[in-house]
């Protein structure tokens, strides 16, 4: 034990005895870590926002659907006995939430033209608490469960159709018998998500009224979503819920039910893993040629260390720890710095506006990206990176390691 | 097993070459010599005679071209790398022209450097290595890294870490080299000391006339081929 302490002393003060290299290598890799780490830990938290915004206001984390509707969307695949499977879904531990869709297309029409739209009949208590389109009304009021032939549209629908609020709109469909069926509603709100693709398309009525047009039974609906209390127990979730799922009804993760979004935030994330590896593998370098540099220009010692008797893995275990605390020092260093930064964008949020001007909203595959970013620092992210960077570092004493025992020690002394 | 249990280094027709064909250098040729316990020898003879190679094959740091090296009667010759480090740690202590100090070690730490690889308990090395840093008159200097120290100094510390361990031999490769001659002349007088006094065994190599006046046996190297064999009264 007191050689591996005698190791030790050795390795550190071999790292304190060219403090400015040590000092600029363990910056260089505190730098890299602390960089990538709150880039990372930034876009963790950007897409964690935007997952979040967009379950909430679409069908939850899981949802339950006809196993065929995702292949050809049609009102006629729908879930039976939701409330049952309602009541079973809510007893679960992970779920804050369940809420009922029922999900078609139509045409809406005013006396100024009509046009396409995508018609959500949506349980408006729950929707208010959970969904954007409730916070996001900019004239008039959102739905209430009381309600009756009232819409919500957003508002480029409204300003194609003229409408106002408290005006009369036609909805036009096709049941899920294929008859067609129609009714008429009154504008009670006017919302604006920033997304033309919604605000163009997308109206909501009370789920109620789109039961009955496409002649629903009360206890029908498309999606039964699901949204959880944290959106990390998805995998967990999912698993309970499998016993819940029958012929007619199978589980959707909100990547299946909103695979443009899953898409969007996978590429983003491998890319900017990518770029953050570039810069991590750029700084080991640093690293490496440190380490290298440090045990050539020790030759002489090293072999007055084995001319002494020194066991050749001593030499080995000593240049080991000498990466390992370079290493330790600069995971530390990036940590501190890094997770510091990321922390205090968790805490306080930073708004892309003071660096970039956006004309409207931050739009990202038809979903609005909320322009105050916060990271999202998960112990899995800091863990891999700040324990990557420190075992890479280690590793790499590996190469200097193998020239210990091909010293050629009487040449080098002579 | 052809060695006389008082005789501790016995060459048997040692060789050293370097190169081949026409560069080839006989740094040691046929060397036939015995060291035996409490001598202290002096090897010497011009520069390139061979006399750091001898030393150096003698403590394994370096194999032998042919020929048959014993220590303490066994033959290290055949050792293996991990055999031929624990003889040296074990059986040899170095002192080294250039003092080859470990820089970032103190000079206590630095002397109790092969103690510590031996794995002897702190407390025995203190009193150890205090007691020889007494002896050669640097106990003062203990807590001083090898950069605050003289040469003098330093060597004295090189020779505190090779006979603080008790080695069966001390090899020297000349060691006043570096030195100015008041101090190195009080070295060699250091030195004649711990052979008289404390019966440690030395073999160095050398040109300095004041080492090989001191010496009690000069080996003379010529070529890498022992000319003469003298004893010093």
């Amino acid at each position: 034990m007191e050689r591996f302490f005698t190791l030790i002393k050795l390795a550190l003060r071999n790292l304190g005895r060219q403090k400015r290299r040590t000092f600029i290598s363990v910056g260089a890799v505190g730098f890299g870590l602390a960089i990538a780490l709150f880039f990372l830990t930034l876009g963790d938290g950007i897409y964690a926002k935007l997952m979040e915004d967009a379950v909430r206001t679409n069908g939850g984390n899981f949802s339950f659907e006809h196993p065929d509707y995702r292949d050809a969307p049609a009102i006629d695949l729908f879930v039976s006995d939701v409330d049952t499977k309602r009541e079973q879904i809510a007893n679960l531990p992970e779920v804050e939430t369940t809420k009922l869709l029922v999900l078609g297309q139509g045409v809406i029409k005013t006396a100024h033209g009509a046009t396409a739209v995508g018609i959500a009949g949506i349980e408006p208590d729950i929707e208010k608490q959970y969904s954007t389109v409730a916070e996001k009304i900019t004239d008039g009021a959102y739905l209430e469960d009381a309600d009756k032939n009232a819409i919500v549209i957003g508002h480029l629908l409204a300003k194609r159709l003229k409408v106002k609020i408290g005006k009369k709109v036609v909805l036009s469909t096709n049941n899920q018998h294929g008859m067609l069926a129609e009714e008429l509603f009154r504008v009670k709100g006017i919302f604006k998500l920033g997304a033309d693709e919604a605000d163009g398309y997308l109206v909501q009525i009370p789920i109620k009224q789109a039961r009955a047009i496409f002649d629903l039974d009360q206890n029908s609906a498309t999606q039964l979503g699901i949204l959880l209390k944290d959106a990390d127990d998805l995998d967990k979730a999912l698993k309970k819920s499998q016993a819940f799922t029958t012929n007619r009804a199978t589980l959707r993760t909100w990547e299946e039910t909103l695979p443009d979004l899953s898409n969007y935030i996978r590429t983003d994330r491998g890319s900017n893993q990518v770029f953050q590896g570039i810069m991590i593998i750029i700084c080991l370098f640093t690293i490496f040629n440190t380490i290298l540099m440090s045990a050539l220009e020790r030759t002489h010692e090293f072999s007055v260390q084995l001319a002494l008797g020194t066991p050749l893995y001593m030499l080995k275990i000593q240049l080991v720890l000498e990466a390992f605390f370079l290493g330790f020092f600069g995971a530390l260093f990036g940590f501190l710095v890094g997770g510091g930064l990321a922390w205090w964008v968790q805490v306080h949020g930073f708004d892309l506006r003071l660096i970039y001007e956006f004309e409207g909203e931050l739009e990202v595959s038809g979903f609005v990206f909320d322009t105050i970013m916060r990271a999202k620092i998960s112990k899995e992210v800091v863990l891999v990176l700040c324990g990557g960077v420190w075992l890479s570092t280690i590793l790499m004493s590996l190469v200097p390691i193998q020239r210990l025992k091909n010293i050629p020690i009487a040449k080098v002394l002579r | 097993m052809n060695a006389n249990t008082t005789t501790i280094i016995e060459t048997q027709a040692a060789c050293k070459f370097f190169g081949e064909g026409e560069s080839l250098v006989k740094a040691v040729n046929h060397v036939d010599l015995k060291i035996e316990t409490g001598e202290f020898t002096a090897i010497a003879g011009p520069s390139g005679s061979g006399k750091s190679t001898l030393l150096n094959i003698i403590s394994g740091l370096d194999h032998v071209t042919s020929g048959k090296i014993y220590m303490n009667g066994a033959e290290v010759t055949q050792y293996t790398d991990k055999e031929l480090a624990n003889l040296r740690l074990e059986h040899i202590g170095f002192v080294f022209q250039n003092y080859n100090l470990l820089p970032v070690l103190t000079a206590y730490e630095n002397a109790e450097y092969i103690l510590m690889l031996r794995g002897m308990p702190e407390n025995e090395r203190r009193d150890k290595v205090m007691a020889v840093l007494e002896k050669l008159g640097i106990a003062d200097k203990a807590n001083n890294f090898p950069s605050q120290l003289s040469g003098g100094q330093q060597q004295r510390v090189a020779i505190a870490r090779a006979i603080a361990a008790n080695p069966t031999v001390v090899l020297a490769d000349e060691p006043t080299a570096n030195l100015d001659s008041k101090t190195a002349a009080s070295l060699v007088e250091l030195m004649a000391e711990l052979n008289e006094k404390e019966g440690i065994t030395f073999l160095f190599s050398s040109h300095d006339p004041r080492i090989l006046d001191c010496s009690k046996r000069v080996l003379v190297l010529t070529d890498g081929v022992i000319s003469d064999d003298r004893t010093n009264n």
